[in-house]
């Protein structure tokens, strides 16, 4: 059986080329350039991000070692339509967007898949900390600390039997471990931070490079609309946030709502975070809920499994989530998963997810 | 995994054994340093004059005119540097980026991917050029530049013309005439880390020092190295068209391919094809089976851009390069280039 197991150059995805080969498949290594980040000099940081040159020559190591073909896919253009315009127009919306869960529904579960396929391969592998189980439903990984689940809402359930993942079954340090033992360079390699193709971490400087209009600036205003502050770009702020606002209002003050429209951003006291529920919408299930069936939502990467109802919203394709108790900062443009409140804690089953559109 | 059939010729050519038995024996042979006074240096002296005579005799030119360099790209960067001082310097747009990185001002090609002579000599027109640098052969597409045109056009003007002339040797005979010329030796078959300058007048040192290279280009100068450029440059000869035009025919007759720069004089060891599956899947699935191709120009490590040369000649997409050489068992893998092009043609809509 061919496989196709994408590598970024970290050492989970190394580890999981390693163990394919040990189970007996034949591995295509595979990088995906996805952007232009130039490569690291001796005046940058260590590499915080993937694809720079360095992540490909560790790849290359990595291959050579375990003896299998290794190729760079060039797929910038796919990468910037579907993940980088995305995000740009999220922030103008006045959203967050999530371009990791973007980047696999899109570049990583479809377009990589589709070509890997076309290369003969029989199945997609990739690091990620997620099971896919005998029966093709999307579990959470063992190692909960680092389980990914979230973040791969948009696979199709029609191409889950397609998709490996070897490190689900796996602990963090059971991964290093392998690596050590295989003596793959990745091995001790730091964990990659941030968004990919933003190696400083900063989002509006992309916002600001990216989008047409750059007049992003405005009032900060608190709930009752009172000028507070002044803010250089609305896009620059994220609901929940506390740091960097530069107003004194006397007390903790977190944004809690962002008008692009009157390039305004709220902010308000935490309880005004608070909300019981929100719209959802381009769901993705892997299956209908069953009658009855206990439901929990996260709404943010490993954060809390808050018990809730669902119903189909007023609009086709958009649904309900309503929590049995409050939710804290939820953010138009991030996902919401809906996971089974079924079997043991630690062996959720996801069920669907959707991006958020706003709260209730 | 090791490449059975290897068609990436015009990234660098693959070295004969010959060849390597020739370097082999070189390194022990021609031990010294050419610039000393004992008999091993003399010998190791002779090797590369001897050699430098070869290519004086390849482009037609006085062996004082021929300096060794450390390939192509020294030489453009020294030749490009010295006129870039003095004014504009000019080139094709699809000149390799060794040449592109210096040029001011750049000359459009055709759809043909040919050299536009008229909005050369409509810039020549204006002034202010120092020199004007085309290639021989586009690297990508094969297509050979009409440099004897160039040539005249740049001597009404009074503007000498660079060529880089990398591609062409040991593929055609050619004998077109520029100011300046330069050469690779791992392009030919030499093993990489060799190349030449011709020159009609000296040029400002890039590399400054001992007095070698008549005190134009400073470096112990590699003696067996330049002697087994030397072997390479006896053994060249024209390559004819046949095999590519089989590889053309089967290509489109079985396949989307669009040949680039077809109705253009070209290369006859290089066809560059588009095709309706992207070309770096083409790329991996034939190294899969043991075939090497390239995507394009292989000058740009980690970043793989798009090819400029179509863009410049008002294509877009992702190319296929197959470029070989004369022992090149090409005729044998038509069939699996074919068959592994039908698949991926078959497999999805892109």
């Amino acid at each position: 059986m061919r496989v196709v197991a994408a590598m970024s150059g970290g050492v989970d995805s190394s580890v999981t080329a390693a163990l394919l080969l040990e189970q007996g498949y034949e591995v295509i290594g595979v990088h995906m350039k996805l952007h232009d980040t130039p490569e690291p000099t001796l005046d940058d940081e260590p590499t915080k991000t993937c694809c720079g040159l360095d992540d490909v020559n560790d790849c290359k190591r990595v291959a050579e070692k375990l003896g299998i073909p290794f190729y760079v896919m060039d797929l910038r253009q796919a990468f910037k339509k579907a993940v980088q315009d995305d995000f740009v127009n999220n922030y103008v919306k006045g959203w967050t967007p999530n371009p990791c869960i973007q980047c696999n529904g899109v570049l990583k579960f479809q377009v990589l898949l589709q070509r890997a396929r076309a290369l003969g391969a029989d199945y997609l592998a990739t690091g990620h900390y997620a099971q896919i189980t005998d029966d093709n439903c999307l579990q959470m990984a063992i190692d909960q600390q680092k389980d990914q689940s979230y973040f791969l809402f948009p696979i199709r359930p029609k191409v889950l039997n397609k998709i490996l993942f070897p490190l689900g079954g796996m602990t963090k340090s059971e991964v290093r471990e392998h690596a050590h033992r295989l003596g793959l360079v990745t091995a001790s390699k730091p964990e990659s931070q941030d968004i990919c193709f933003l190696p400083n971490g900063n989002h509006g400087k992309f916002v600001e490079d990216n989008v047409e209009d750059k007049e992003g600036a405005g009032d900060i205003v608190d709930t009752s609309g009172n000028v507070v502050g002044h803010h250089e770009g609305y896009w620059k702020y994220t609901i929940g946030q506390r740091r960097g606002l530069g107003v004194a209002m006397g007390k903790p003050v977190y944004v809690v709502d962002i008008d692009a429209d009157e390039k305004r951003v709220v902010v308000g006291e935490n309880d005004e975070l608070l909300t019981t529920g929100l719209v959802a919408h381009n769901m993705n299930w892997f299956r209908e809920p069953l009658e009855g069936e206990p439901l929990l939502a996260r709404i943010r990467h490993r954060g809390a499994l808050h018990p809730c109802q669902i119903e189909p919203g007023e609009k086709d394709g958009y649904w309900t989530v309503r929590f049995d108790s409050q939710a804290r900062a939820v953010a138009p443009g991030q996902a919401v998963v809906i996971y089974s409140g079924h079997g043991k804690e630690d062996e959720r089953i996801v069920i669907g997810g959707g991006w958020i559109r706003r709260r209730l | 995994m090791s490449t059975e059939i290897y068609l990436d010729w015009n990234a660098t050519a693959l070295i004969q054994s010959d060849v390597i038995a020739h370097y082999a024996d070189a390194l022990q042979r021609l031990d010294s340093n050419p610039h000393s006074q004992h008999r091993r240096g003399r010998e190791a002296s002779v090797a590369v004059e001897k050699a430098r005579e070869q290519i004086a005799g390849l482009v037609g030119c006085q062996p004082k005119q021929v300096r060794f360099t450390s390939g192509a790209t020294e030489s453009n960067s020294w030749v490009l540097s010295h006129f870039k001082s003095e004014g504009v310097v000019l080139g094709s747009n699809i000149e390799h980026p060794a040449v592109g990185a210096w040029l001011d001002e750049t000359i459009p090609v055709g759809k043909d991917g040919l050299v536009d002579v008229e909005s050369l000599q409509l810039r020549l027109e204006k002034g202010g050029v120092s020199l004007v640098s085309v290639m021989a052969a586009n690297n990508e597409t094969g297509v050979l530049q009409p440099v004897g045109t160039v040539h005249k056009i740049c001597q009404r003007y009074g503007v000498p013309l660079h060529c880089d002339a990398a591609q062409v040797f040991n593929r055609i005979g050619w004998n077109e005439s520029a100011d300046f010329i330069t050469l690779s030796g791992h392009k030919m078959g030499a093993p990489i880390g060799v190349g030449a300058l011709v020159l009609t007048q000296e040029l400002i040192p890039l590399l400054k020092g001992g007095a070698q290279e008549r005190g134009a280009r400073a470096g112990t100068v590699n003696a067996p190295l330049i002697d087994t450029w030397g072997k390479v440059i006896a053994d060249i000869k024209p390559m004819d068209s046949i095999l590519q035009q089989e590889l053309e025919t089967a290509l489109k007759s079985n396949t989307s391919v669009q040949i680039v720069g077809e109705g253009s004089p070209r290369l006859p060891n290089t066809t560059l094809g588009l095709f309706d599956v992207p070309g770096d899947l083409i790329v991996m699935a034939l190294d899969m089976k043991g075939i090497a191709v390239a995507t394009g120009s292989a000058c740009s490590s980690s970043s793989s851009k798009d090819s400029f040369v179509l863009e410049a000649m008002g294509m877009s997409g992702k190319p296929v390069r197959f470029s070989w050489g004369h022992e090149t068992r090409l005729r044998e893998v038509i069939p699996i280039i074919i068959e592994t092009i039908q698949e991926l043609e078959q497999t999805c809509v892109w």
